[in-house]
């Protein structure tokens, strides 16, 4: 469907480097990164809006990387909507339309259509001034949705929405996309990711880092930037990696001292750091004897409620997350400054 | 504070007011059945008004690409543009009769299909149009900025030319910033005295009529066709102003 070789974008102050990225039809793939990282530039190049200064942007096989934007065949649904504040409602929709000189019965049909699926029929004639927002980011949606065009580029398409309008909005985005649709979605919102991807790209600083199927990436991320914006929080740069007998350490340099993480026999390559699951550390109130071959004594920091459990953040020489239920938290009593004793398996530390 | 703006308004207001005021009725109305008096306020609201019109086909365009593009040597274009504001109009008209008097290489073409710029009605709308034209264009230029680019790239994205995008999504933003400017050029062509005189004393329009009744019978002469003329330049921005407001609404 999409395919982006080696693309790199001059700005005056930014830069998109060698960017390489195919999406397949009917895929729901998100562009996840920080803001500044790049995401809407790379949008707008698709777009048509930033000439690449190399590289090829291949649509269904053609390279469309000369065509002007209006030759592209693909919508765009910009952050602040851009909806036609001097059309009314069901204008905005026609106005794609009407570029493509349709006729007025079959643009009134495909209008009514995406209106109805968009479930904003009860809009059609209303004054883009006199619509809330969650109705424009329908509307917008609605008229990208018209000219089907078969890839959609979402740019950060619930920034502007309120946590209520944006399940909705995912559930009919989840609906577009089952009907064969091709998405791509920027975000700097690693939820929205999960909750709606197939595939995911990861971009720092004008360069995808990292791309997969979702899953893969948030389960194998390639560096610490990528550990980090994708929520694993128990990251540590790694000194070096020391064998003792049998035994292979992770050194981490901790303030003035150096703590030593029992790992797995580690490959060749070169290793950046070490990931340590926070779902799968065992805290306990007294010492535990066990098969895990990390075993450390450690001090209660800080602890947080979330909506899921509770984040328990411990000292042990550097400081550790650790993800427990409400039940455990509730059995094992715990406060801020107590003493309790920690303990993962080699195998559970991830070394990247 | 109150004093000194009040000082102001009444710099403005009182010798219209005097006018008015000092005039005799009877004297206004012989003046308003005057031919000539008639015949130039047509022709000076008739020419000024062409002049507007055929302006606005080359200075809107002008005004959006002024707004829209960035290139070297744009500040210099913008000072280019405000040239007629900032230059006596009376030498303005002496630089144009310089350009297309009858002896001119411009004045000979005109002549050769039958145009001539000097004593002419096209003398007059051109004498007007040139010190005129700058409120119209900066008046665009103002009302193409406020259009938000990021609707023209949406319109793009939906599929229009850059033709479609102006005529479907900028001009119709930028309409009442564009009405405006016609308006402003119109109401300062009407008015233009020192460039149109340069170019065409005669067919007469109604601000050298004014001037021509005073130097030959005197104020009480020149006064009746002052009065009638204010009132039709204020009926006239007032019937535009209101038009315009209508619009936006």
């Amino acid at each position: 469907m999409l395919k982006l070789q080696n693309i790199s974008v001059r700005l005056k102050d930014f830069n998109l480097e060698d960017i390489n990225l195919e999406i397949k039809k009917g895929q729901y793939h998100v562009l996840l990164g920080p803001s500044g990282s790049g995401k809407t530039v790379l949008l707008n190049t698709v777009a048509g809006f930033h000439k690449p200064e190399s590289g090829k942007i291949l649509l269904n096989n053609t390279d469309i990387s000369a065509f002007p934007p209006e030759k592209r065949n693909l919508s765009l649904l910009f952050q602040d909507l851009a909806l036609f504040p001097h059309l009314n409602v069901y204008e905005n929709l026609a106005f794609p339309l009407k570029m493509k000189n349709l006729g007025k019965p079959e643009t009134e049909q495909r209008v009514d259509k995406y209106l109805g699926l968009t479930e904003i029929s009860h809009l059609k004639f209303r004054d883009i001034s006199k619509l809330s927002g969650g109705e424009r980011q329908r509307v917008a949606l609605a008229r990208i949705l018209v000219a089907e065009s078969g890839l959609l580029l979402l740019d950060e398409p619930f920034s502007a929405i309120d946590t209520q309008l944006k399940l909705s909005f995912k559930k009919l985005l989840r609906k577009i996309s089952a009907s064969g649709v091709t998405i791509i979605h920027v975000t700097h919102d690693l939820e929205e990711s999960i909750n709606l991807a197939d595939s995911i790209s990861v971009i720092e600083n004008g360069k995808i880092i990292q791309s997969g199927p979702i899953h893969d990436v948030l389960n194998n991320p390639v560096n610490s930037f990528i550990a980090s914006f994708t929520g694993q929080r128990n990251y540590y740069n790694c000194s070096g990696i020391v064998t003792e007998g049998d035994s292979h350490f992770a050194v981490i340099d901790a303030e003035g001292a150096k703590i030593k993480i029992e790992i797995s026999p580690p490959d060749n390559s070169e290793h950046e750091g070490i990931i340590i699951d926070s779902n799968n550390i065992i805290i306990s109130d007294s010492e535990i004897k066990s098969s895990a071959r990390n075993n450390f004594k450690a001090k209660v920091e800080s602890i947080f409620r979330t909506r899921q459990h509770y984040e328990i953040e411990v000292d042990i020489g550097i400081k550790l997350w650790i993800n427990i239920t409400a039940q455990s938290f509730v059995s094992l009593n715990l406060v801020e400054g107590a003493e309790v004793y920690i303990c993962f398996k080699a195998s559970e530390v991830k070394i990247v | 504070m109150y004093f000194f703006g009040g000082v102001a308004l009444l710099f403005i207001v009182a010798p219209v007011l005097n006018m008015f005021f000092s005039t005799e009725l009877k004297g206004i109305f012989d003046a308003a059945r005057d031919t000539q008096v008639k015949s130039s306020i047509s022709l000076t609201l008739g020419v000024s008004l062409v002049a507007t019109i055929i302006c606005a086909v080359f200075a809107v365009p002008l005004a959006y690409i002024i707004a829209r593009k960035t290139f070297r040597f744009k500040n210099i274009l913008l000072g280019i543009v405000n040239i007629p504001i900032i230059i006596p109009h009376s030498a303005a008209g002496i630089a144009l009769l310089g350009l297309v008097s009858r002896d001119t290489m411009v004045g000979q073409l005109a002549g050769k299909i039958g145009l001539s710029f000097v004593d002419s009605p096209l003398g007059i709308g051109v004498a007007m149009a040139y010190v005129s034209l700058p409120f119209l264009i900066l008046s665009a230029i103002s009302g193409f900025s406020e259009v938000p680019e990021r609707l023209e790239q949406a319109a793009q994205n939906l599929g229009a030319s850059k033709t479609k995008v102006f005529f479907r999504i900028s001009l119709p933003l930028a309409k009442k910033s564009v009405f405006t400017g016609m308006v402003l050029m119109f109401s300062r062509g009407i008015s233009e005295f020192g460039a149109v005189i340069m170019l065409a004393y005669y067919p007469t329009i109604t601000p050298i009529l004014i001037y021509d009744r005073f130097t030959s019978f005197g104020l009480a002469y020149a006064k009746p066709v002052a009065a009638i003329f204010i009132v039709i330049c204020l009926v006239v921005f007032l019937f535009f102003y209101l038009l315009t407001n209508r619009k936006s609404k």
